[in-house]
């Protein structure tokens, strides 16, 4: 057993120890690399030894509790799977933009994005609580813009940054609102008003705002519209970041406010968020139907995913945080096995559905790899995905939201529409000989080849699944 | 003690390693080396009879049990991974993996310089895992896998060679009617488990409910699922073991390589369907009603493949239907509740019907594949051990003193008179088939083995004694063809061993089913006399019938006139029932989903496209206009919620 806090404090000096390092090494050294890879290892090695029983609490407004230190291993592993998935960028241009540079900055600035996820976990007041969405967020603009000469990355950053913007004072007016609704800052006072008070005005308009501000950073529907134009926008391995780190972030916020100081009012807030749910998950999937560039299509299926993932925190607190820390896991290992693909498609090949065209042909292994990523996204059993979904409209399945969830599975036929047509490009079309020929490294062989490993028996296996109750439910 | 799991282990094992074997040598053009791969193919069953062996000597009265693990952990149904070598499945066991082994010997010989060799093993080496599971298995569900594994492997070893169409219609049509049976076998199981849940499943605790509810007199009221349930498995048993209705595979399946039916479609799986009466066998003494089903079917397809097995001129076919003859047999003591003589003949039959298969095997090798008795004859001379095996093979089947056959049947034979309903009547019936029986099987070997060659000149050249690894294990079955009945022979004082090593499992049982029978009491001389007469007048008819020139033959090996409308009146059967039907609700199916349902789903779909143009028109790039869309959508979502918020 190890101290609660060893894993946050080491997570937040090792950004510094980075871009240290980076100074005094030479220019090409790999070390920066390295540390950033060992240490984000251990630090999730760690993660895995603190002790689940009770909730940790440090100069009182720190906590450490069951869902925070599942959601820490998440953002960890999330992190460690973005820099790997960075490192190619960093070593040759693609998709026609040119190279990226200052790896160890970038790696810096992920890991202090999944460090401001920390801080939302383990906010236990509003201050901090905005402190750390803060945090998660303003190093996503650095992110979206690292590319410098890339143009269209510059004009997705001045859209995040400006939409962003606004989300954050959207949440400033409701934490206000909700201050002055219960003249305090800890969550644990605000619940005991919210209980006391729960139809008033003051409370449903920050209600409102909250949700509206954490819309943007979920790509909830009516807030979305930024999402595909910066995903497109921004450089491949920041859109991988985006979809999985921002949104676990950004769902972990909903679930801390929504079991937390609003608890009182859940039930009150069940049509709201299931309208949201089902709206953002039916628009994410028509949208996704036309587009025929890979992120863009990515950004549309994130949305819906977004969607599939609130429909959970309609549920029962433990199951529905178990259900979304699982669900996390399975769509963060589907998105980058998904992008991993299309990285090495995108090496030497525009980044578009007919450049997929023959993989069967040229490369089984990435063509049934991919097959595994989508099926997995769209939830076929017996993949991961399939036991993900199931769990989210389980649920909600014990809230009685049956028509949301009726829904949602109905919408799930469209998505496997969609997912299907990336295969069809990929298994069905003729190959197209103008396109070059593929080039997979190492690094990528064995990245591919264990989240194909692991969506196949994250369900079928089921620790994984089995751990996360064991511990929700502790 | 060594556990119990290493018997389907080493099979197991032999397919792994068999199977990588023929899947890395695919790409070469003459296959594996035939020496390792038939030492490999030989070595896991072996170990596996040896194992077996291990674990009879020292067995306990009650048995041994043994869990792996957990299978199934779910709130409806739980099931372990568990094995039970008792009484019963340790005599399955013996013979699957004693005359598995045998026949692994042989077909080593058989398969010589056939380019699958690998891939032949390793489908027998699995066929041995999942009849070993089928056997060993300590609840239903397990021994459902193995009896789904046997019959996956039936598919494919009669499917074998399967550049020929024929050979993949004949596995087709084995795995369609097989899963016919299959699905009385998974409804009589969901029966069980509407009972009294998944525990139900497991033989121990279905045997002990049963105790238990017949104690406490609660039984009556689960009396129309149960009989419901043994009514479903025994037609699931008339699938695998080739009973009315479901019989018409058998004959087909004849299409796989000899040793294959020798072992598969002769001695082993085909016996299962017993097997599971008897394993069930505290089930269905509660139900006699289904009881005198099983006679009376067993009865009905005995005399019916013993008057198709007269007009078969393929060697095979006339061994396929003397299977199915005997099996009737076996139902028919299964049906009189005499559970532990059914598994005596389906012992001795193992045997016999080994040795029959593979001296047939042996002729039809020598003959280069020739299968047509009419073109075949004074085989005596050239083959004269092959001779000798076959007509060990013959004496036992039709139940001449002294040899394996003689004594399991005549057990049968006394008991369908003695405690059966109709006893007399069946009893006759039964008697007449064996005569049947008699005349079928003197048939084929006259015209086989005396007369004159009637074959082809240039396979006249070369008819040989067959090799060492066919010739031994051969022998070795008809050795046990001659000897194996004196386990249990009725007539010898004290000669009962195999009664006694089966009666903890089914004596209860069928002493249960005896209760308020008054047995007629009868020498058992006087049954084994009449036998014995039966078996002698069939020969003396078989000789007189058959010991003239046969007409040249002509055209394919099929029977001709009513032996073919006899020969085929099941497959008429399934035509007019089964197929036709089936054929007729898919066509209406196929029409409404054409007609209805795509229409549908197609008007879906394009609503869909258009709602999809729809929002594509949003995608605006212009962040002053995304900004004004998020507001007026959280407006809208705002007032729509305060309408109907409570509707959601």
């Amino acid at each position: 057993m190890i101290h609660f806090l060893l894993p946050d404090i080491l997570l937040l000096f090792l950004p510094f120890l980075i871009v240290t390092i980076r100074l005094f090494s030479p220019k090409r050294s790999l070390l920066p690399w390295y540390i950033a890879v060992f240490g984000l290892s251990i630090i999730f090695i760690l993660l895995n030894c603190i002790s689940v029983g009770e909730t940790h609490l440090f100069l009182s407004n720190w906590k450490v509790d069951r869902f925070g230190i599942l959601m820490r291993e998440f953002l960890v592993l999330a992190a460690l799977m973005g820099i790997s998935f960075s490192k190619e960028y960093f070593n040759y241009s693609s998709d026609f933009t040119p190279r990226m540079h200052q790896l160890s900055e970038f790696m810096a600035t992920v890991i202090m994005a999944t460090f401001g996820g920390i801080v939302v976990l383990s906010a236990s007041d509003l201050l901090t609580f905005f402190l750390g969405l803060e945090l998660a967020t303003i190093p996503m603009y650095a992110l979206t813009a690292w590319n410098k000469k890339d143009s269209i990355g510059s004009e997705a950053a001045t859209k995040y940054i400006l939409m962003g913007s606004v989300a954050t004072a959207f949440e400033l007016f409701g934490f206000s609102y909700l201050y002055g609704f219960s003249g305090s800052m800890l969550f644990s006072e605000i619940a005991a008003k919210v209980v006391l008070n729960p139809s008033s005005p003051l409370l449903w308009i920050s209600v409102l705002f909250l949700l509206s501000g954490i819309g943007f950073k979920l790509t909830l529907f009516p807030f979305h519209t930024w999402a595909p134009d910066v995903y497109e926008g921004a450089p491949t391995p920041v859109t991988a970041i985006l979809s999985v780190t921002s949104k676990a972030v950004a769902i972990s916020f909903v679930s801390i406010l929504v079991f937390g100081p609003l608890y009182g009012i859940k039930e009150q807030m069940a049509p709201f968020l299931s309208l949201l749910a089902g709206i953002t998950l039916f628009v994410g999937n028509l949208g996704a139907l036309k587009q025929y560039k890979l992120r863009r299509f990515m950004a549309y299926s994130s949305i819906s995913q977004a969607g599939y993932l609130l429909i959970a925190v309609l549920g029962p607190f433990e199951l529905a945080l178990s259900s979304i820390v699982y669900y996390l896991f399975i769509y963060a290992f589907s998105n980058f096995l998904a992008f991993f693909i299309f990285g090495v498609i995108e090496r030497n090949r525009p980044e578009t559905f007919d450049s997929l065209r023959g993989l069967s042909k040229e490369s089984p292994f990435l063509a049934v790899a991919l097959a595994i990523a989508l099926f997995s996204l769209a939830g076929i059993p017996p993949l991961a995905g399939f036991l993900g979904k199931f769990q989210l409209f389980y649920s909600a399945a014990q809230s009685h939201h049956y028509i949301l969830i009726t829904f949602a599975i109905l919408n799930n036929v469209l998505a496997l529409y969609y997912y299907i047509q990336i295969l069809k490009s990929a298994w069905v079309d003729p190959p197209d000989s103008s396109l070059f020929h593929l080039i997979v490294n190492l690094r990528q062989k064995i990245w591919i080849f264990l989240l194909s490993i692991a969506i196949l028996f994250g369900a079928m296996l089921p620790f994984l699944n089995d751990n996360i109750f064991r511990i929700m439910n502790y | 003690m060594i556990p119990l799991w290493l018997i389907p282990l080493f099979p197991l094992v032999g397919t792994i390693v068999l199977a990588i074997i023929a899947l890395s040598s695919s790409d070469s053009k003459q296959g594996p080396a035939e020496s390792i791969t038939g030492a490999v193919a030989v070595l896991f069953p072996i170990l596996s009879f040896l194992s077996v062996v291990t674990l009879s000597v020292g067995m306990p009265v009650e048995g041994i049990r043994g869990t792996i693990g957990t299978w199934i952990d779910t709130a409806a149904i739980q099931v372990n991974i568990g094995f039970l070598f008792d009484g019963l499945s340790r005599v399955m066991l013996l013979f699957i993996t004693g005359i598995g082994s045998l026949i692994a010997i042989y077909s080593v010989g058989y398969m010589h310089k056939d380019r699958s060799f690998a891939r032949f093993f390793a489908y027998i080496n699995l066929f041995l895992f999942s009849m070993t599971i089928l056997v060993l298995g300590d609840s239903l569900l397990l021994t459902f896998l193995g009896w789904e594994g046997v019959g996956l492997c039936s598919y494919l070893l009669i499917g074998f060679w399967h550049t020929d169409l024929k050979n993949t219609k004949a596995g087709n049509k084995a795995f369609i009617v097989n899963r016919v049976g299959d699905v009385g076998f998974l409804l009589g199981m969901l029966c069980l488990v509407s009972i009294g849940g998944s525990a139900l499943l497991s033989y121990d605790a279905l045997n002990a409910w049963l105790l238990n509810a017949l104690s406490l007199g609660s039984i009556s009221n689960a009396m129309p699922l149960l009989s419901l349930a043994g009514l479903l498995f025994f037609f699931g048993c008339t699938g695998k073991s080739a009973q009315i209705p479901l019989l018409t595979w058998l004959p087909d399946a004849m299409a796989g390589p000899t040793p294959v039916s020798a072992l598969i479609h002769a001695a082993t799986m085909v016996t299962s369907g017993v097997y599971l009466l008897a394993r069930l066998s505290n089930l269905f003494v509660l139900i006699p009603a289904v009881l005198n089903i099983v006679l009376f079917v067993g009865l009905l397809t005995a005399f019916w493949a013993a008057i198709a097995g007269l007009f078969q001129n393929d060697i095979k076919k006339v061994l396929a239907y003397s299977t199915i003859s005997q099996l009737g047999y076996m139902f028919m003591a299964a049906g009189v509740a005499a559970f532990d003589v059914s598994i005596f003949h389906v012992f001795t039959h193992a045997f016999f019907k080994a040795a029959l298969f593979l001296g047939a095997g042996a002729v039809i090798h020598s003959l280069t594949g020739e299968q047509d008795m009419r073109r075949m004859g004074g085989l005596l001379k050239k083959m004269p051990l092959t001779s000798l095996v076959m007509i060990f093979g013959f004496l036992a089947i039709i139940g001449f003193p002294g040899f394996a056959g003689f004594w399991s049947k005549d057990l049968i034979l006394e008991r369908l008179y003695v405690s059966g309903p109709m006893g007399p009547y069946v009893y006759a019936i039964a008697l007449l088939t064996a005569v049947i029986t008699a005349v079928y099987m003197g048939r084929l070997i006259i015209m086989t083995f005396f007369g004159k060659y009637r074959g082809s000149k240039e396979n006249e050249a070369h008819i040989h004694e067959a090799p060492a690894s066919m010739l031994i294990p051969m022998l070795l079955l008809s050795v046990g063809s001659a000897f194996a009945g004196f386990l249990w022979a009725g007539l010898i004082p004290g000669a009962e061993f195999f009664r006694e090593m089966l009666a903890p499992v089914v004596g209860a049982a069928q002493s249960y089913a005896m209760l308020g029978h008054t047995a007629a009491h009868l020498s058992p001389w006087i049954f084994a006399a009449l036998g014995t007469l039966a078996a002698i007048i069939g020969m003396l008819i078989a000789w007189y019938l058959f010991m003239r020139p046969v007409p040249e033959a002509k055209g394919g090996s099929e029977p001709q006139g009513f032996g073919a409308s006899w020969t085929f009146a099941f497959d008429k059967l399934h035509e007019y029932v089964g197929i036709i039907p089936t054929k007729v609700v898919a066509w209406l199916l196929d029409v409404v989903v054409n007609t209805i349902i795509m229409k549908a789903q197609w008007l879906t779909g394009g609503i869909i496209e258009i709602l999809g143009d729809g929002i594509r028109a949003f995608q605006v790039r212009k962040v002053r206009l995304q900004a004004a869309l998020s507001f007026i959508g959280m407006a809208l979502i705002t007032i729509l919620v305060l309408i109907y918020g409570g509707l959601l």
